[in-house]
């Protein structure tokens, strides 16, 4: 396949290209299920941003970046959008405009204002080596996110000179989309019948004061893949949940670190939010949001947790709760909540009141922090050779105040915390019990 | 490459302190070395609205009052006119609205210009009663005997007290004390001139108003000026 058949195109042709949208009626269609919840409360706090990003060998070309995303977005319609406010919900329309490259920042995932005429839901950032993709939540998922990113940088690196032979499941300019990928996928897989899940209690959550708005503190962990695996297969667990374990044993040291009276109040079970890739259940190829959680907890109100417990009940609960009965009753409850008439006809503006407190209740207060693990990125050989790593970083969260974002890319795990507060206390014991664990930790900083 | 001897985690070459336990990172060479950091040192210019000042609420409270008390004026007009093809009852809800304006507007726009908004409070007053009864029956019955008296010792008095809130220097219990003394004066005139208007000219209640008034107030004036003697008085009472 030849790749510089669409290289460069002026501004003002941006708009006749080929695949129409119009005829397809998909020049503007509604949100899928989990983007609705977002949209009702995308504010500075809650900016709903999460981002990857991926260090090339060379400095970034920036005009070159720019063409390459000139080039690549054709591939991708359903972020070539712009949300608009509907009566009742907001709805994604076609953008006519150019998607522009920004510089990046200091502070990542900061908020976008989503619902303006004209703003993209993304924003792709450079900065010397690095190619950033910041994605709204309500645009799509870690998948969606990787699959453009991958995408971006392939297109790039093409038109810089790199001769690719296999390109493996890289999407190409010029080739079609797939109808598939603009399905809602939760609506697809809504099972009528499933009845609501267990309602769980409040969760404990770091009570530390948040740093200023527009603040986000990262720090990335690198870890010799090689070494962390030998060490979760010692175990006879995966990766992400010997991960899970380690931060809920973060998460426990937190809580034990307050003086006693503190403690008692501070004192409910510690649970953490674990998306899971429904495409690997649900076969689809959506490119919109298509994850959900599943909840892994330990409750110590029932005393301390050694690090073996915690990891057995991680290890059973995993196995349990990851399953396509499970979570079509989570799909089950949010779709219905969505096609409820009552929360249908409300008008958008009364239903942004609501929005936060549904939100609230229904996630940000019954989890300690999140954790997602990306996996394994997979790139064809000849673009993996340009690049450096590939990254992945949480969604800002006032409530949590940490979350943890993870993937792996060539030989190395990158763990990116991102937290709202100064103080990074559960990193602190995350990473410092991962070095007594024996493993070597590179630690980075914005 | 550096390491915390605390956590034991590698840190980057160009950290003095330890990112996760903040403690200092020995170096063995002197200089830090030449790298770049991750992230870029500034952050994105963020547009920041300014806020609204004092004086733009002010218009903008007058605009939101402005247009609610258009709102019936028009109404009560236009009822008036396709009900009897004439403006005669509508005078008074208009003639009312315009003076709420009048008296809402002045303060708003003259903000602490105390001659006019003495004189822009009250006159509007003088005008409105000389408009309600010339209205009834084209004569002035008891405009002068006694709504020009009356208006003019409500303007008088509590522009003394409006002054005496202004210019007084340590505020708290003289507030209310001034406010009080106003009340017995004010009881007081309106009694004069109401009496003098029915009967002859003399003083029937206001007595019973003026006489506690004028101890209550002067209570209150003691212990401001004696027991409190202008310290704050939140200090005092806060629970």
């Amino acid at each position: 396949m030849s790749s510089s058949s669409v290289s460069s195109i002026p501004e003002k042709d941006f708009n006749s290209k080929k695949f129409n949208i119009k005829s397809l009626n998909l020049d503007w269609y509604r949100l899928d299920n989990a983007a609705t919840l977002f949209t009702l409360v995308n504010s500075v706090r809650i900016p709903c941003m999460y981002r990857v990003s991926s260090t090339l060998k060379n400095p970034i070309n920036v005009s070159k970046l720019q063409e390459a995303l000139d080039n690549i977005i054709w591939r991708f319609p359903y972020y070539k959008v712009n949300m608009r406010r509907g009566l009742f919900w907001y709805y994604w329309e076609t953008n006519p405009k150019r998607p522009l490259v920004e510089r990046d920042v200091k502070y990542p995932n900061q908020k976008l204002d989503v619902t303006k005429k004209g703003v993209f839901p993304f924003r792709v950032r450079a900065y010397q080596n690095r190619i950033a993709i910041e994605f709204h939540h309500s645009l799509s998922d870690g998948t969606g996110a990787m699959t453009f990113l991958k995408a971006l940088v392939a297109e790039y690196l093409v038109l810089g000179g790199t001769k690719v032979t296999d390109w493996s499941d890289i999407f190409r300019p010029n080739s079609t989309p797939d109808l598939e990928e603009f399905e809602d996928a939760f609506k697809k897989n809504y099972l009528k019948t499933a009845p609501n899940p267990q309602k769980i209690a409040n969760a404990f959550q770091v009570p530390f004061k948040l740093d200023e708005k527009g603040t986000y503190h990262i720090i990335t962990g690198i870890i010799p893949i090689k070494e962390i695996i030998q060490r979760s297969k010692g175990l006879n667990v995966t990766l992400t949940e010997y991960l899970i374990a380690k931060y809920l044993e973060a998460l426990q040291s937190v809580l034990l670190s307050f003086p006693e009276k503190q403690q008692k109040k501070l004192t409910k079970p510690i649970r953490l939010q674990v998306p899971v890739n429904l495409r690997r259940i649900f076969p689809s190829k959506t490119m919109r949001n298509f994850s959900l959680f599943v909840t892994p907890g330990i409750n110590p109100r029932l005393g301390v947790f050694s690090f073996d417990e915690i990891l057995n009940q991680v290890y059973h609960y995993m196995r349990v709760e990851v399953s396509d009965k499970y979570i079509s009753q989570q799909i089950a409850r949010n779709v219905r909540g969505e096609l409820h008439p009552l929360v249908r006809y409300t008008p958008l503006s009364i239903k942004k009141l609501f929005g936060k407190a549904v939100y609230n209740t229904m996630g940000e207060k019954l989890y300690s922090g999140v954790i997602t693990n990306l996996g394994r990125i997979n790139i064809p050989e000849e673009i993996a050779e340009e690049m450096e790593d590939f990254q992945f970083f949480p969604a800002p969260s006032p409530s949590n105040k940490t979350g943890c974002a993870v993937g792996t890319f060539k030989d190395k795990l990158y763990i990116n915390f991102g937290r709202t507060i100064k103080e990074p206390v559960v990193e602190k014991f995350f990473f410092e019990n991962l070095v007594k664990d024996g493993l070597p930790v590179k630690i980075e900083t914005n | 490459m550096p390491y915390c001897t605390r956590c034991g985690v590698e840190v980057e070459p160009n950290k003095v302190n330890c990112p996760l336990c903040n403690t200092p990172i020995q170096s063995i060479d002197e200089e830090l070395p030449d790298y770049k950091s991750k992230y870029p040192e500034e952050q994105e210019i963020k547009e920041e609205k300014t806020p609204r000042t004092a004086k733009q609420t002010r218009m903008l409270v007058w605009e939101i009052i402005s247009f609610i008390l258009f709102i019936p004026l028009i109404i009560t007009l236009s009822i008036n006119l396709i009900v009897d093809h004439a403006v005669n009852w509508a005078l008074y809800p208009i003639s009312s609205l315009l003076l709420a304006w009048i008296i809402i507007t002045i303060p708003l726009v003259f903000y602490k210009k105390v001659v006019i908004i003495a004189i822009g409070e009250s006159l509007p007053f003088l005008v409105y009663f000389l408009v309600i009864d010339l209205i009834d029956n084209g004569h002035l019955n008891w405009y002068v005997p006694l709504a020009l008296p009356i208006i003019g010792t409500f303007g008088i008095v509590s522009t003394v007290v409006a002054i005496g809130f202004i210019k007084v220097k340590n505020r708290g219990l003289n507030i209310p004390a001034f406010i009080l003394f106003g009340v017995g004066i004010t009881c007081l005139l309106m009694d004069l001139i109401i009496t003098s208007y029915q009967t002859a000219p003399g003083v029937k209640w206001s007595l019973y108003v003026l006489v506690p008034t004028v101890l209550a107030g002067g209570f209150l004036l003691y212990l401001h000026y004696r027991v409190i003697k202008g310290k704050d008085l939140k200090r005092k009472i806060n629970p």
